[in-house]
């Protein structure tokens, strides 16, 4: 066997330069309020729609004069908020769904999935749309909206693959060994199945970043004057035809954000992807 | 008393194919017995229910005297301990992400072992199946096939148990290392009496290692004996075209008749009758049990006659 | 075996084959004459598969090849991908293991075997490369051909699926067949049919056939000439009947040796110690055997051994080899 071991594998490009954007990015969101910046929301009416490159003002400022630059900084933290934590919570419940569904008794099977089938038929963003505007705008229902949407999503991959794992000969083997469902759950489902739902929800961050700018920019999201790049959006919409130039610094910012965690997913794919297969 | 005596069992998918139809088998403590036949012939379901694994519809398997269906629990699990698995294919006996010793450790807590005397246990078991110990922290891709193998067996020894059940434990290795592990099995059964059933497809391994032999076919067994006796006087013509059919033997080549009948679909009376060289039309009719009642050398033939000579 | 003069239908020459710093072929040579039949022998990770698909120019991703393959004169390396393709299929036609992924399970069989027709443009006619279709399945022997050409692939069986491939293989009645373990993923009473089929349609139609496996039974059953593989390189060749009684590496007897026989007692087979070495390790200045050959002398180390003749039509890679030849078992 020439395959080095599990611990001393080189990480993979995508795996290094996914995660230190994305930890990157977290590092702003977290020092944002101490950076130099201009307060984002303070709003200087003499200086409204100052394009592109103005001194002082390097990325213009919006309709209320408050500057792009330090909104954008600023409301890195929300955006994020509202990409990771969704997916951190959806990906544990659905983990644990998934993986209910997939070991249990056949009723509990169909209990979870076809629940699951129902929360599915909803378009999701129009799902999200009807429970942020439930709860009432803000982040936290922001966060709960995204949550809920993406439980199915998790469970049906997670159930997939430990379907796929429970008919595999060390699964059967500690079966008929006698170990309890749960413990083969724990210590041989949820170890195998962790790849797979990684990956997955590393993608999920960037569409989860996505939605939440979609709620935000439809008002059902962060309060104004709070900044958070979907709400920087809307409020940009009415100026979108006389200073279309202003509008790219959000768009860029959420396109980066989701690209760069889709990167780290693929780095995190190709990580899993040798240490668990088999290799001649 | 039999250490497992399986009786009458028969099990039918969903699908509504009758996997197992009536088998009965025993192990005596000590024995190596073998359950030989192709694919759809219904031994990996036997081996399924007598691992529990699977519920048959009907019948019986004890296990040291205990009805299977009986025992349940905490009972079940530490009877479990006397009889353990090793499968089949070396990409997936072992939990890719534990270590080979993780995972004979992972069988030693399920019944109840001490974690302080458990490491040792491992090293001790990794030596019995010539797995040098410190190789206990590697993962299973770091080892070749053969050595897969041995771990798994290590993982079964490990509990102490009575019997092993080897479904087909040695089709996927080359021929050099399936050679190391049968020689291995073979030890394990003479000098700690360990008793073995072993299911394959392959006639030639189970004629070497075996005791006793028993044949099956579409869910039915059609002949069980003493393993050479099988191998030297064969008399199911199932049993004499499979024996025929191995490559490089030197008997005359039984041609069979199509291919094997689809198992949703069993012929009515000889399971067999539709491809057989002999048959006659009471075959169709009739399904013949295994006779002679109390011999040790049985088939399920109408016509049954001395082997074809070899 | 031919006369000598005849124009071997392929030659290998040399044929050496890494991935990255595994070298999984090394300096492999060999010579298959019209409607001839090779057997390569050898276990997993010997080269041999690699070897075999290396004549059609596919060995594998990342594969860095060197040496010259020859098919009835013509260098197969120096064609381009264009011509290549040609090949493939209307001149060699190839087997692989497993039915089960060789068919597209969307499509009907009749269509997958009409279409390699079509590619090489064999017939030009619809309604004639159906009555073709018909004919090429008959003659693998599946029954009921017109009627089973409108199946799919789940819907026949593990054997019928393999014939069927073969079908695809002979369709444009190739010189050589390359098949790959044709009969490994099969039960053994299909297996012998399979093998028969093969002798049958070399006999019908004049084709060479180049088989790998890893089953001695495989091998003499076919009763051909067999050369055995290990850790890349040929390590022995003649006619199957004298290599597989009379053994003259001892690599090959140790093969022969650790197959159950009866009469072995148990626990009692000749296994080979160790394993094959891995495919990284370089061992160009040693003979890659002995540190698992019991009859291994310090030369051994030192020195490759070169194939050098041991018999009549044979030759084994042996400073040692087991002379004067004797039977091992049956």
């Amino acid at each position: 066997m020439t395959v080095l071991p599990v611990r001393a594998r080189r990480a993979p490009a995508a795996l290094v330069a996914g995660g230190t954007l994305a930890a990157a990015l977290v590092v702003l969101a977290v020092v944002a309020p101490l950076l130099p910046l201009p307060d984002p929301n303070a709003g200087d009416l003499t200086a409204r729609l100052l394009p592109l490159g103005t001194p002082g003002h390097p990325l213009g400022t919006d309709g209320q004069g408050r500057d792009l630059l330090a909104r954008l900084v600023v409301g890195t933290r929300p955006s994020l908020i509202a990409g990771i934590v969704p997916v951190l919570v959806s990906g544990a419940l659905g983990t644990a769904l998934g993986i209910a569904a997939g070991m249990g008794a056949r009723a509990l099977e169909n209990l979870i999935m076809r629940s699951l089938d129902v929360l599915f038929a909803f378009p999701s963003v129009l799902l999200a749309i009807a429970i942020a505007a439930s709860l009432g705008a803000s982040l936290a229902s922001l966060v709960v909206a995204l949550s809920v949407i993406l439980v199915p999503a998790v469970a049906r991959v997670v159930y997939a693959e430990t379907a796929g794992l429970r008919s595999l000969d060390f699964v059967q083997t500690a079966r008929a060994s006698g170990a309890p469902a749960a413990v083969i759950a724990l210590r041989h489902v949820l170890p195998n199945v962790l790849p797979a739902v990684a990956v997955y929800c590393s993608a999920l961050v960037g569409l989860s970043i996505v939605v939440g700018a979609g709620l935000s920019f439809l008002g059902l999201g962060v309060a104004p004057p709070q900044a958070e790049w979907g709400a920087m959006l809307n409020d940009l919409r009415q100026n979108l035809f006389s200073n279309p130039s202003l509008a790219l610094a959000p768009a860029i910012a959420i396109f980066l954000a989701s690209a760069v965690f889709n990167v780290l997913g693929e780095g995190l794919r190709a990580w899993f992807d040798v240490t668990s297969r088999w290799s001649q | 008393m039999s250490l497992l005596s399986v009786e009458n069992i028969s099990k039918r998918y969903a699908n509504g194919v009758l996997a197992v139809d009536d088998v009965s088998l025993s192990v005596a403590p000590g024995e190596i017995v073998g359950i030989v036949g192709e694919s759809g012939c219904g031994k990996s379901t036997t081996a399924k229910i007598i691992l529990k694994l699977l519920e048959p519809d009907r019948g019986t398997v004890r296990f040291a005297g205990h009805d299977l269906a009986d025992v349940r629990g905490r009972r079940l699990r530490s009877l479990r301990a006397r009889f353990q698995l090793v499968p089949q294919s070396p990409q997936t006996a072992l939990d890719p992400r534990m270590t080979v010793g993780a995972a004979i450790a992972f069988n030693l807590r399920v019944h109840g072992w001490s974690r302080a005397k458990i490491p040792d246990r491992v090293d001790e078991m990794l030596d019995q199946v010539g797995i040098a110990p410190r190789l206990r922290d590697r993962y299973p891709h770091e080892l070749s096939g053969g050595q897969v193998q041995r771990v798994a067996i290590a993982r079964a020894l490990a509990t102490g148990p009575d019997l092993l059940v080897c479904d087909e434990a040695v089709s996927a290795l080359d021929k050099s290392v399936q050679a190391q592990v049968l020689n291995l099995l073979a030890r394990l059964q003479r000098e700690r009496g360990i008793a073995i059933l072993f299911i394959s497809h392959d006639l030639g391994v189970v004629e070497h290692l075996c005791d006793r032999v028993a044949v099956m076919y579409l869910g039915r067994v059609v002949e069980e004996g003493p393993a050479e006796e099988i191998w030297a006087r064969p008399r199911h013509p199932y049993t004499q075209a499979l024996l025929s059919a191995i490559p490089g033997e030197s008997r005359s080549r039984i041609v069979l008749a199509g291919d094997p009948p689809d198992p949703a679909d069993a012929p009515a009376g000889c399971a067999f009758h539709t491809r057989c060289p002999r048959a006659v039309e009471e075959c169709a009719r009739r399904r013949p049990d295994l006779l002679p009642l109390a011999a040790p050398h049985r088939d399920a033939c109408a016509l049954s006659t001395s082997a074809v000579p070899v | 075996m031919s006369a000598p003069e005849d124009t071997p239908l392929l030659e290998i020459e040399h044929l050496s084959v890494t991935f990255g710093a595994a070298h999984a072929v090394r300096d492999v040579s060999l010579r298959l004459d019209p409607g001839g039949t090779v057997v390569v022998l050898g276990e997993s990770g010997s080269g041999k598969s690699v070897t075999a698909r290396s004549v059609l120019r596919l060995p594998g991703r990342r594969a860095s090849v060197r040496g010259r393959i020859r098919l009835a004169g013509c260098d197969l390396f120096a064609l381009d991908e264009k011509a290549m393709r040609q090949v493939r299929g209307r001149d060699i036609g190839f087997v692989p293991q497993d039915p089960n992924s060789s068919l597209d399970p969307l499509r009907r069989i009749g269509t997958q075997v009409e279409e390699v027709l079509q590619v090489h443009g064999a017939v030009a006619d619809r309604r004639a490369r159906r009555a073709r279709v018909a004919e090429l399945l008959a003659l693998v022997g599946i029954p009921n051909p017109a009627r089973t050409a409108r199946s799919y692939p789940h819907e026949l069986s593990g054997g019928m699926r393999q014939r069927v491939v073969i079908a695809m293989a002979v369709a444009c009645a190739p010189r050589l067949i390359i098949a790959d373990e044709p009969t490994t993923a099969l039960d053994v009473t299909v297996q012998a049919q399979v093998l028969d089929l093969f002798t049958t349609l070399q006999r019908e139609l004049g084709t060479a056939l180049l088989l790998v496996t890893h089953d001695v039974g495989v091998a003499a059953e076919l009763a051909a000439d067999v050369v055995v593989m290990y850790a890349g390189r040929i390590v022995e060749r003649g006619p199957a009947a004298a290599v597989l009684t009379a053994p003259a590496h001892p690599y090959t007897a140790g093969l022969l040796g650790a197959r159950p026989r009866p009469g072995l007692r148990r626990g009692e087979l000749a296994a080979i110690p160790g394993g094959p070495p891995p495919a990284t390790e370089v061992v160009d200045a040693a003979c890659a055997f002995a540190p698992r050959c019991g009859r291994a002398e310090p030369a051994c180390s030192a020195t490759a051994p070169e194939l050098r003749d041991v018999g009549p039509g044979r030759a084994a890679a042996c400073l040692l080899p087991i002379a004067p030849l004797q039977e091992v078992g049956a």
